[in-house]
């Protein structure tokens, strides 16, 4: 019986997929064997505008955080990015 | 004009840290003037690599705020002249410092180096912005793993989205294991380059030596009377590919170390004598 036994664990063994085989499978359907979809976020009808009204919002939020916690202009850094669809605006205020 | 090339990946764990330290450092003993930078900021290792943490006075945040020029930031290394280290720091955040600053730095620092090798932090939200905002290409690196692979894709497309070109994004897979990929445990470089759609620019073997070398605070290539081993051989390949040289990426069989009988039995019988076990 435990002669016999050898064998079969072989055999087992030999239908069990290997690791790569199995990875590569699983690579493929996770990123695909192609190209990624290239989209540029900057990509806007009118550039221009987007950029005068990203200036207006950057000196609004610089004078009311300014305000609110008594610091110079000059010390709020005001960023606005885009994450994937999403505008994220990040705001840096310096109280050296 | 240095050329300016940053190291990233999406997934943390990697070796992006490891493999900035000692490509830099490769590329300065080659004579060249080498800046690093990093831009891991809150989280930052590239000066423990170095083994320069204890001369930092001023960090890239320092530069950022204006406290002082970026060449009064820089830490020169203790042995080579020519290599320096712009350091994070540890006590700030990735958002202390926007994209535009962070170019405006590394603009600033393109004429006094020929290479300007920037340390990226894991993830793609600020930091990564940060890191690749002011370089000219992308040295992507990646582990033969699923969720490194699938994160390297992902930091692929973004550089795409941001205007990197193909030819300026290049691949290094790192940790790689010959005898896994022999035995169909492991994708071999085929696999990942068909699934990155990247030209590879060097393959790096699994080595224990990188962890003592990161340890004792010098990178690997610095390390003495190792001019056969296949670790600086495949750095030194990659520097090389960079600098635009034609060298062919290694076989499998050459990204093995050679081991001799009487190695086999010293790493056999050896192996518990310094160790707590």
């Amino acid at each position: 019986m435990g002669f016999l036994s050898i064998f079969s664990k072989r055999k087992q063994k030999k239908e069990e997929i290997n690791a790569r085989d199995s990875a590569k499978e699983r690579l493929k359907a996770l990123v695909g064997n192609g190209r990624r979809m290239v989209y540029r976020i900057d990509d806007f009808k009118n550039p221009e505008e987007l950029a005068k009204k990203t200036a207006e919002i950057k000196s609004e939020i610089q004078k009311k955080a300014s305000q609110l916690f008594k610091t110079d202009e000059t010390k709020v850094k005001v960023v606005v990015e885009e994450h994937n669809g999403y505008v994220v605006i990040i705001a840096n205020i310096n109280f050296e | 004009m240095a050329k300016v090339y940053v190291l990233t990946s999406g997934k943390g764990g990697v070796g992006k840290t490891t493999l900035t330290a000692n490509l830099g450092t490769a590329m300065a003993l080659g004579g060249e003037r080498v800046a690093l930078i990093d831009a891991d900021i809150g989280l930052k290792n590239l000066d423990v690599v170095m083994g320069l943490e204890n001369r930092i006075v001023y960090t890239l945040i320092d530069v950022a705020n204006g406290k002082v020029g970026v060449f009064d930031a820089l830490v020169r290394h203790k042995q080579i002249k020519n290599l320096s280290l712009l350091p994070a720091s540890q006590i700030a955040t990735k958002e202390m410092i926007s994209p535009d600053e962070m170019k405006k730095i590394v603009d600033e620092m393109r004429e006094r180096f020929d290479y300007i090798f920037i340390d990226c932090p894991a993830g793609i939200e600020r930091g990564f912005r940060n890191a690749v905002a002011g370089a000219d290409e992308a040295l992507v690196v990646t582990t033969p793993e699923l969720p490194a692979i699938t994160d390297a894709d992902r930091v692929i497309g973004l550089l795409e989205n941001m205007g990197f070109q193909d030819e300026n994004i290049h691949l290094i897979v790192n940790r790689f294991k010959p005898h896994m990929v022999r035995h169909g445990d492991m994708l071999n470089i085929d696999d990942i380059k068909s699934a990155l759609s990247i030209e590879v620019i060097g393959i790096v073997p699994d080595s224990e030596d990188i962890i003592i070398s990161t340890n004792k605070g010098i990178p690997l290539v610095l390390t003495n009377g190792k001019d056969e081993n296949v670790m600086h051989k495949v750095l030194q390949g990659i520097v090389r590919r960079l600098k635009g040289e034609e060298v062919p990426i290694p076989k499998l069989s050459e990204l093995e170390e050679r081991k001799g009988f009487l190695e086999v039995l010293k790493s056999l019988f050896g192996r518990h004598r310094n160790g707590d076990d």
